[in-house]
């Protein structure tokens, strides 16, 4: 009896690892083929001339949405450590128009718009991807520390920009996402008072006491969010753990450069309701029941 | 043996040097030890409370699990005997293979007024003031200890605000804090205070300083190739960024010649800048890696880890630099090595232009400069210490007074391998894998 039960128990195990290794194979494959696609298509124009140009390659197939389950990642990465990351030396070092290749002027040489949204720790992208159509005429950057993440979102770019070519009411061209840690190097790709809006949408809650430094709102990088904000400059923030909420909230609270909005004004923000409901987190959140915590602040003058 | 000095800074008339915990004070004029003061902080205590912190803390949360289960499956007898947790904590002690501790003082600086020395403990992580009584000379103590602040985490560097009424330090978790010299009390600083500004970066640097019209700033640098001027005690201000650097900042000076405008920063790149920091402009950038190259040594080379397969990829770094005010320019110390670089700022305050290379009979560890000399500390058997005059830049040949310090100087080690640390900046080097 109890022999029967320990080869079924054997037989599982081997299906089991055969299962793992096949779906481990097919996780492999799929993120090699997208790898490959987003090598060419990562900082290429995508536009009508593009759509001529490949009908050869394509047969004017759509690019396929990326699939999120292949993308996944643990969910913590840590801030202090030296990943191996690139960034600018400088703002002026920053080549913005292979991210926005729509929005770059080749007669002149330079941008005609400089990004203005800022979306910290943007996950999967679902925010930006709603902000897109409701800001055409801001650049929106996504900043993401975790890599598969961030392929996830590059890949969901390109799909979203070559389905929607001749989509009058947004074509994707103004988002684009970033691999970078914003805790350190945010004011390495922004100028002082570039930015309108910063979004702060479900960070990590970091919940031991010792972690604490780890959030990203905190005192000190409060100053720097100030820098590379403009006059009147919003920071929005959205959380599900009340702990995280209140530590956000008395930290902004306290910073004399930034003053509380109150719920008319949060009310009536086309911002606020987007954030509420559009991001991957927030839909969690709202299956599960869970509350939403949100504050948004706004950039005063230096006194 | 002598053990080399660690660190040098002198006034002209004074000569503090720091040796693994112990600090000595010399004068200039007779060559005398004048001031002395050992750390004789014994860590155990400190630690013993914190592992009796952390005890209580873990006691209470499991408290709080077991309170939480135990309500679930009340009807459970609980035959699990509970430990007595009153014993008293452990201290932690290394095991073998661990790297040793070092404590040693890690730096030293003078307040703007030159009448109070501000020093760094690592033993219990401690900024310290020193107030000079020199009626005191001969009498053997000139250093009168006013102030022990301990911090909650280690400090890089401590310097005194502008009017000498605070000092401000920062950490190697990127946080500054700013404390009263003159209150008695001592400042309870925990993880929850906050702090004056801080960077997601190990602190490297930090100058407090003012302009004409005596708006003050304060310009703090990290591992992370920033240079960041922020208003000064209006910190929450940032001011702007000098961005350049490919590499760590090890290290940044703002000579008083042309009205404190000037600075210059150097530290893993090959190549130190001279920048404008009140406009800030970057003026000129001097190149390294001719000079240096050919006094490169094996202490240079890259870790096995990252090394190349001819195994010759070398790595410098600049450990200090130091404004020579009377001749309008710098010195520049490359760590382990035995060449001075004296670098003139020419061209009407625009250029770094090389004046003179100084060799040395042996590796320097450290560097000081008064208005008249460079003062140079050894990694040698039997000389210690020299001095450069500044009007001829040569070195000095026949010095009683150094001598006579040296004579004075007394930390005995058995051999080399007792050494502490002379060479630390190239740790400052990011090193990541993914």
């Amino acid at each position: 009896m109890s022999e029967i039960i320990k080869q079924e128990k054997k037989l599982n195990r081997n299906e089991l690892q055969k299962l793992q290794s096949e779906n481990y194979a097919k996780r492999q494959n799929y993120r090699q083929e997208r790898e490959e696609l987003r090598k060419n298509l990562k900082h290429v124009r995508i536009d009508q001339e593009f759509l001529t140009n490949d009908k050869e390659n394509n047969d004017n197939d759509k690019i396929e949405l990326p699939k999120k389950r292949f993308y996944r990642q643990r969910a913590h990465s840590n801030p202090f450590s030296d990943h191996r990351l690139e960034y600018p030396i400088s703002p002026n070092h920053m080549d913005w128009s292979k991210f926005y290749p729509y929005y770059y002027d080749e007669i002149n040489n330079k941008m005609n718009k400089q990004v203005t949204i800022a979306d910290i720790g943007c996950g999967f992208g679902g925010l930006m991807v709603d902000l897109s159509p409701e800001f055409p005429n801001n650049l929106i950057l996504g900043m993401e520390i975790r890599v598969q993440v961030t392929n996830y979102v590059e890949d969901r770019i390109i799909a979203l920009r070559q389905q929607n070519l001749n989509n009058d009411s947004t074509n994707y061209q103004n988002i684009n996402v970033i691999r970078g840690n914003a805790m350190k190097f945010l004011p390495n790709f922004f100028q002082k008072s570039q930015l309108e809006k910063i979004f702060f949408c479900f960070p990590d809650p970091h919940f031991k006491q010792r972690k604490h430094k780890a959030r990203i709102v905190t005192n000190t990088l409060l100053s720097e969010y100030a820098y590379v904000l403009k006059e009147g400059g919003i920071i929005y923030t959205i959380t599900d753990v009340l702990d995280l909420h209140e530590w956000m909230v008395k930290h902004l609270d306290q910073h004399p450069l930034f003053e509380r909005l109150d719920e008319v004004f949060e009310k009536n923000d086309k911002c606020v309701e987007i954030m509420t409901y559009s991001t991957e987190e927030g839909k969690k959140v709202e299956r599960n029941k869970g509350q939403k915590y949100i504050k948004c602040y706004k950039r005063l003058p230096n006194p | 043996m002598k053990h080399p000095f660690q660190l040098i800074l002198s006034t002209g008339n004074l000569l503090f040097t720091a040796t693994k915990n112990e600090l000595y004070v010399f004068d200039l004029k007779s060559g005398n030890k004048i001031g002395e003061w050992i750390d004789t902080f014994d860590s155990t205590e400190t630690i013993k409370e914190k592992v009796k912190k952390e005890q209580e803390r873990q006691l209470k949360e499991n408290e709080s699990k077991k309170s939480k289960t135990e309500s679930l499956e009340e009807d459970e007898p609980t035959k699990k005997k509970r430990k007595s947790n009153n014993s008293e904590p452990k201290i932690p002690t290394p095991g073998e293979g661990a790297p040793t501790i070092y404590n040693y003082i890690r730096s030293l600086k003078l307040s703007n007024d030159e009448k109070s020395l501000i020093i760094i403990t690592d033993s219990d992580k401690s900024g310290i003031v020193f107030k000079l009584d020199l009626s005191n000379k001969n009498n053997g103590n000139i250093l009168k200890l006013i102030k022990r602040q301990p911090f909650p985490k280690r400090p890089n560097v401590i310097v005194t605000s502008n009017d000498d009424s605070e000092i401000v330090m920062g950490d190697k978790f990127g946080d500054v804090y700013k404390i009263q010299i003159n209150d008695p009390e001592l400042k309870k600083l925990d993880s929850e205070s906050d702090p004056l500004l801080g960077h997601v970066s190990m602190l490297t640097d930090l100058i407090v300083t003012k302009q004409d019209n005596d708006q003050e700033f304060i310009i703090t640098t990290d591992r992370d190739e920033h240079i960041r001027i922020s208003k000064f005690p209006s910190s929450f201000i940032i001011d702007k960024f000098l961005f350049g650097h490919e590499s760590f900042i090890s290290n940044i000076v703002i000579p008083k010649f042309n009205n404190n405008q000037l600075l210059i920063s150097g530290g893993g790149d090959n190549f130190i800048t001279l920048w404008n920091w009140v406009k800030g402009e970057e003026l000129d950038r001097f190149q390294l890696d001719d000079l240096i190259k050919p006094h490169l040594n094996e202490l240079h080379l890259t870790p096995s880890r990252f090394q190349n397969e001819e195994n010759n990829l070398k790595e410098y770094c600049v450990s200090k630099i130091v404004a020579l005010e009377k001749i309008n320019s710098i010195a520049v110390l490359i760590e382990s090595t035995n060449q001075l670089f004296i670098i003139k700022i020419s061209d009407n305050f625009q250029k770094l232009e090389l004046d003179k290379s100084i060799q040395f009979d042996s590796n320097i560890v450290t560097i000081t400069a008064s208005y008249e000399k460079v003062f140079v500390g050894l990694d040698n058997d039997s000389n210690l210490l020299t001095s450069i005059d500044i009007e001829t830049r040569e070195i000095d040949q026949s010095n009683d007074i150094i001598n006579k310090v040296q004579e004075n100087y007394s930390v005995e080690v058995n051999s080399r391998d007792e050494f502490y640390p002379l060479y630390t900046t190239y740790q400052l080097r990011k090193r990541s894998e993914h």
